[in-house]
């Protein structure tokens, strides 16, 4: 069987269209006006996001996949060094690291808020990557993770269609960033009125800042190496918004 | 490492000698507690004064007080503070600050600021940190490293203020990173400088407190806290906080921030818990 390009791969995922379940989520936008933001702030905010959080869940992705790509070149290559002592899962892939690149993510991500939605995404984003890549090693250790374990996040399933598809590292690291700026764009149109083009702009605003930090992410190998970069401001309003009955995205 | 008298002594407030700049060179704080050497004998502590004087202000059997003084004018730019603080197994420890900190104008020079924390099986340590305020000008980077033993409880208060009053404060990179026997419980970098707030990171706030506490896990399985699906996620939270975030962290442990414009209006409470170790 043929196999698609990686950008055709990587426009497939950053398509708003795609059944992912992405389409219920803000990328934090409403909880950051229901917070007080102004709707002026938020060129600025998504510059934030692309320079903050974002990495971190790019960086989480990278390091999935170059666990899954060491993994298929055969156990015991370099990518064992990081992995955990005390690996108990049967799953092969466990030994080589997905529970340290997992635990590595969630200390990086202290809101529960933000870690739920992470999850939730993740779960769409499984269940999509495993009816189209369902004989992908990587796609099948992750099936067999979410069983035992519960929902990955969905910076993790990402990695793991990277691997399964030859993403390249700094791509993925575009995609991240790309896809929560634009889910918070096209959130933005759903809960301020003003000219749909305008948000365009800001997306490609906060993709170029960025661009300096991709190819430092691009390198991450461990799970030490995964930005930690970090959101306060965002993190308040997103518990704040998990409290409350009256919305309109998820998170 | 030199050993200190472990007399109980009173420190004096600091004396800050603008005038004779702090030697660059790095020299390290450190703090070790020790397990006593008898019965009925007070547990053992070593200090050694870098940038930073530590002072031994009372001690038992279990657990001891230690402030850390500024030794002078601090921090200016090329200084690096460093402290290192090690509590044995089974003791605690209560590190207070005797007066907060200024990092001044460096004239183009960064400074540093690095706590390293070692704390073994069972230990404590509870660190009420006073503020640590970034001038305008100033360019810091502050790092508190942690590595916790299984069942060793860790309480530490920073609070980090842009700006003297009336500026609206320099550069600063803090970067938490605690971790036991296990793997990471917190990581965590903020960036922010007094001239160009970013909306979402602090906002327009000039003063970020943050409360953390976190346990080392009692042994079990290695991705026993990981994995695990998050309930209600804004469950939990603390009455009496205010407009403070409570976040619990997916290993255990709570961090509390509050984001706001002046130390005085922060709802965190000003010392560790009541459980800590001195009094």
């Amino acid at each position: 069987m043929t196999s698609p390009h990686a950008l055709s791969v990587a426009m497939l995922l950053a398509d708003a269209r795609l059944p992912s379940g992405g389409h219920a989520h803000s990328a934090s936008l409403e909880p950051a006006l229901l917070g007080g933001m102004p709707t002026g702030a938020v060129p600025a905010w998504l510059v934030g996001r692309a320079t903050t959080v974002s990495l971190v869940e790019a960086g989480t992705a990278v390091v999935t996949a170059r666990l899954f790509a060491a993994a298929s070149e055969g156990p015991l290559t370099g990518a064992s060094a990081g992995a955990s002592d005390g690996a108990q899962v049967a799953d092969p892939f466990d030994s080589f690291g997905l529970a340290d690149v997992v635990g590595a993510w969630a200390a990086r991500t202290p809101a529960p808020a933000l870690r739920d939605a992470a999850r939730l995404l993740g779960r769409g984003y499984l269940r999509l990557a495993r009816t189209l890549w369902p004989d992908a090693p990587a796609v099948r250790a992750l099936v067999a993770h979410d069983a035992v374990h519960g929902p990955l996040p969905r910076a993790i399933v990402l990695g793991a269609v990277a691997a399964a598809t030859g993403l390249p590292a700094a791509d993925t690291v575009r995609l991240t960033v790309y896809d929560d700026a634009q889910t918070a764009a096209s959130a933005l149109l759903k809960l301020e009125p003003l000219d749909p083009v305008t948000p365009a702009r800001w997306v490609l605003e906060a993709c170029a800042a960025a661009e300096q930090h991709v190819l430092r992410v691009a390198a991450c190998t461990t799970p030490e190496e995964i930005p930690a970069s970090g959101s306060p401001q965002t993190e308040g309003w997103a518990q704040a918004h998990a409290l409350l009955s009256q919305r309109l995205f998820r998170a | 490492m030199a050993e200190r008298t472990t007399t109980p002594t009173r420190t004096d407030r600091p004396m800050l000698h603008a005038g004779l700049p702090a030697p660059s060179a790095t020299r390290v704080t450190r703090v070790a507690v020790e397990r006593p050497t008898g019965f009925g004998a007070p547990v053992r502590v070593r200090t050694s004064d870098g940038l930073l004087a530590a002072r031994l202000v009372a001690r038992d059997g279990a657990r001891a007080e230690v402030a850390l003084v500024a030794g002078g004018a601090m921090l200016l730019g090329g200084d690096h503070v460093v402290v290192s603080v090690q509590v044995d197994s089974g003791c605690a420890l209560t590190l207070t600050d005797v007066g907060g900190t200024v990092a001044y104008d460096g004239d183009g020079q960064a400074c540093r600021w690095d706590a390293d924390i070692r704390l073994g099986p069972g230990a404590g340590l509870a660190w009420a940190g006073l503020p640590f305020v970034v001038a305008g000008g100033a360019d810091v980077r502050r790092t508190t490293t942690a590595r916790l033993g299984a069942g060793a409880g860790l309480t530490l208060r920073e609070t980090v203020v842009l700006g003297r009053s009336g500026e609206r404060g320099g550069r600063v990179l803090l970067r938490t990173d605690i971790a036991d026997g296990v793997g990471p419980i917190l990581v965590e970098e903020l960036a922010a400088a007094g001239d160009r707030p970013v909306p979402g990171v602090l906002g327009d706030h000039p003063v970020i407190d943050t409360l953390t506490r976190v346990h080392g896990s009692l042994g079990g399985s290695p991705d026993g806290g990981h994995d695990r699906p998050g309930t209600a996620s804004g469950a939990g939270e603390t009455p009496g906080l205010g407009d403070a975030t409570t976040l619990h962290l997916e290993r255990g442990g709570v961090l509390t921030r509050w984001l706001g414009a002046a130390t005085h209006l922060s709802p965190l409470e000003l010392t560790p818990d009541r459980g800590s170790a001195g009094s």
